[in-house]
């Protein structure tokens, strides 16, 4: 049973990077090469790039990043809690207890939101 | 699960509260600097108040915990929260709240060594004092974690806290260097530990508790290459918590890097829930009914005689003290991992729980007590030695051994509280570090003379280790009575530390020194802790 287990995982690794392999090589081999000025610039949405793309971004940018990434990951979590709290209809003990789990862990994330806003991370200075 | 069963988290649960109302009052405070809040209370007066009345909190149900043991009146299922098929994931039992206990209790002092060491000026005082709190309760739930997920959760929440604490000091480059460095090797550890757990959970049947896993992983499976491969592979997270020595690479730079309260905290709080997860892993998952037969026992055998001579070894030529004392912290665990080795091998049989384990176990074994009283000896003298160092170094501006010199002079108090310290450290009677020892040792040659001759060579190497660390603790006291020969001066000013610091230091002085007298009711109570025939 082990064994057919990780069978199934290997073949699944094995088609994934086969996959990706024989893809670019077809397209390499049956693309046409033609390069021009235009096709080689860095494509940044239509504008002409200006310098290199390797700089140093502001720090800011990654704490909003990661303010935005936790209520995003929380957003999702919240729909399988939603399906499965439906799955105790019957049962009002567990369905009032799954429900205060999930304020107290949603207020747990608002603290931290609200002390960084508090803190002046929200601002852009 | 039993609403009323939460009152064995309670310590966690209260802390968890106290360090959010701490951070929320540091940004209220903050926008005021001289008025309001910031004036009336402060984060470093607030944090000790919330965590003298957690640890209070603490003591009572260890406690409890111990009197109804006493009264008979104790149950495997009265102490497992959030039980899934049978099988808790945290245990509250006596052993996990003694040993939360010492966390909180360490924390409480950690925070009395931060208010010396940052002093009023602190940038962002309020978020320092909560991350504090937050990894006590780490380390309280680390305790307790009787599953994979749990003990993963627990632990790199800890981590997590420790790597932040760690570079606290932002405008220092080496404490920036200390955080990023223990943040790497955390990061690579806990990834191993993470597919070790995988493992295990795969081949026992899709199991996560330890309990649920100790009764798949037996036989032909315990013996396997994914056996092996998974309990190595967990022990490499666990070791790294520890310090143990293939994994201690991160251990002196970050010790030596970090603000000193800090040191203080991963040196005896985060080491007191890696060793309580590593028991309670050892106990129950990794415990064949002879460990003689499996690999990994000899592994560990091995590492434990390689991490005491290499921490003593190399802590000899440290010339910084708190380098110094980061090595030997890797030496006193390897005394700590001599008692968990004897527990697992004074186990006959295979078990299911840890509380089976220890019932199983021989009743009047030394292992798992002494390693109870070691801890609590090793939080007294260490965080003591910290505390010294902390007051000295902020009075004198250096941390290098050369400049205790002659502090006999300039502050008898706090030479010879350091001297009872580093001589508790080295095991000499009549103090803590002695007790902890004998017990240890003692519990070793005990189970070794039965039928395990390893744990006694084990026992003799950790005596002769005792001997060479004697060498490099009592240097320091010769450093401070006798003066260095050479470039060293006497500094010209007394060296007083604050009222609250003397205190302090006076406590735990007071404590490693008495510990002695009071050895029966304390062995009386670590053994009641452990054996406690939880039915």
């Amino acid at each position: 049973m082990l064994a057919k287990d990780f069978l199934t995982i290997g073949i699944f690794a094995l088609f994934g990077i086969a996959f990706i392999v024989i893809t670019l090589i077809a397209s390499w081999a049956v693309r046409p090469h033609r390069p021009s000025d235009a096709k080689l610039s860095t494509y940044e949405c239509g504008e002409i790039p200006i310098g290199p793309a390797w700089t140093q971004f502001r720090v800011g940018y990654y704490i909003y990043a990661i303010i935005f990434l936790i209520f995003d990951v929380e957003a999702i979590f919240l729909y399988p809690w939603a399906a499965q709290l439906l799955g105790f209809k019957n049962n009002h003990a567990m369905m009032v207890m799954g429900f205060v789990d999930m304020v107290i862990f949603v207020a747990v994330l608002s603290v931290g939101l609200a002390w960084a806003w508090k803190k002046g991370v929200l601002e852009w200075k | 699960m039993q609403i009323g069963n939460l009152i064995f988290i309670l310590p966690a649960l209260c802390m968890s509260v106290a360090a959010i109302i701490v951070l929320l009052l540091g940004v209220v405070a903050s926008k005021r600097p001289h008025k309001g809040l910031d004036y009336f209370f402060p984060a470093q007066y607030a944090a000790p108040v919330f965590t003298a009345i957690v640890t209070g909190i603490a003591g009572w149900l260890a406690w409890t915990e111990l009197a109804a043991i006493k009264a008979g009146a104790f149950t495997e299922q009265a102490v497992g929260l959030f039980v899934v098929n049978g099988h808790a994931q945290l245990t509250v039992d006596p052993f996990a709240a003694i040993l939360s206990f010492i966390a909180f209790a360490g924390t409480l002092v950690v925070m009395f060594l931060s208010q010396d060491h940052f002093g009023e000026d602190m940038l962002h005082k309020a978020e320092y004092y909560s991350l504090l709190m937050f990894a006590s309760v780490a380390a309280s739930l680390a305790a307790a974690a009787s599953d994979l997920i749990a003990i993963y959760l627990c632990i790199e929440f800890l981590s997590l806290t420790s790597y932040i604490l760690a570079a606290f000091s932002k405008t220092d480059r080496r404490s920036a260097e200390a955080g990023l460095k223990y943040f790497l090797y955390g990061a690579a550890c806990s990834a191993v530990m993470l597919y070790g757990m995988s493992i295990l959970f795969g081949i026992t049947g899709g199991n996560t508790a330890l309990s649920a896993i100790a009764i798949g992983f037996k036989g032909e499976l315990a013996n396997s290459a994914a056996g092996w491969v998974a309990i190595m592979f967990v022990l490499v997270g666990l070791g790294f918590k520890l310090a143990l020595v293939p994994f201690h690479f991160w251990a002196p730079d970050t010790y030596e890097g970090a603000p000193t309260p800090v040191t203080a905290f991963l040196s005896v709080v985060s080491k007191a829930a890696g060793l309580a997860v590593i028991v309670r892993f050892l106990t129950v998952v990794a415990n064949p009914a002879s460990p003689a037969s499996s690999m990994w026992y000899w592994m560990l055998i091995v590492l434990t005689a390689v991490t005491m001579f290499y921490g003593n070894m190399v802590a000899i030529w440290q010339t910084n003290i708190k380098r110094m004392l980061a090595y030997s912290s890797i030496a006193q665990v390897g005394y700590l991992m001599i008692g968990v080795l004897t527990a697992m091998s004074s186990q006959v049989v295979p078990v299911d729980s840890f509380s089976a384990a220890l019932r199983n176990n021989n009743k009047g074994a030394w292992d798992l007590p002494g390693v109870l009283i070691y801890m609590f000896a090793y939080l007294l003298m260490n965080l003591g030695a910290f505390a010294v160092v902390v007051v000295v170094g902020k009075r004198l501006k250096s941390e290098a051994i050369d400049s205790y010199s002659g502090l006999m002079k300039c502050a008898p108090f706090l030479a010879s509280a350091l001297a009872v310290f580093l001589i508790s450290l080295a095991g000499i009677p009549p103090t803590a570090g002695f007790l902890g020892k004998l017990f240890i040792f003692g519990g070793a040659i005990m189970t070794g003379m039965d039928r395990h001759p390893e744990l006694i060579v084990l026992a003799a190497l950790g005596i002769i280790n005792s001997v060479i660390s004697a060498y490099y603790y009592l240097n320091v006291v010769r450093v401070m009575y006798f003066g260095f020969s050479g470039e060293g001066e006497a500094p010209a000013e007394p060296v007083r530390g604050t009222f609250a610091m003397n205190t302090v230091i006076a406590v735990m002085l007071f404590l490693t020194l008495a510990m002695i007298i009071f050895a029966r009711p304390v062995s009386d109570m670590a053994s009641s802790a452990v054996y406690s025939g939880l039915k």
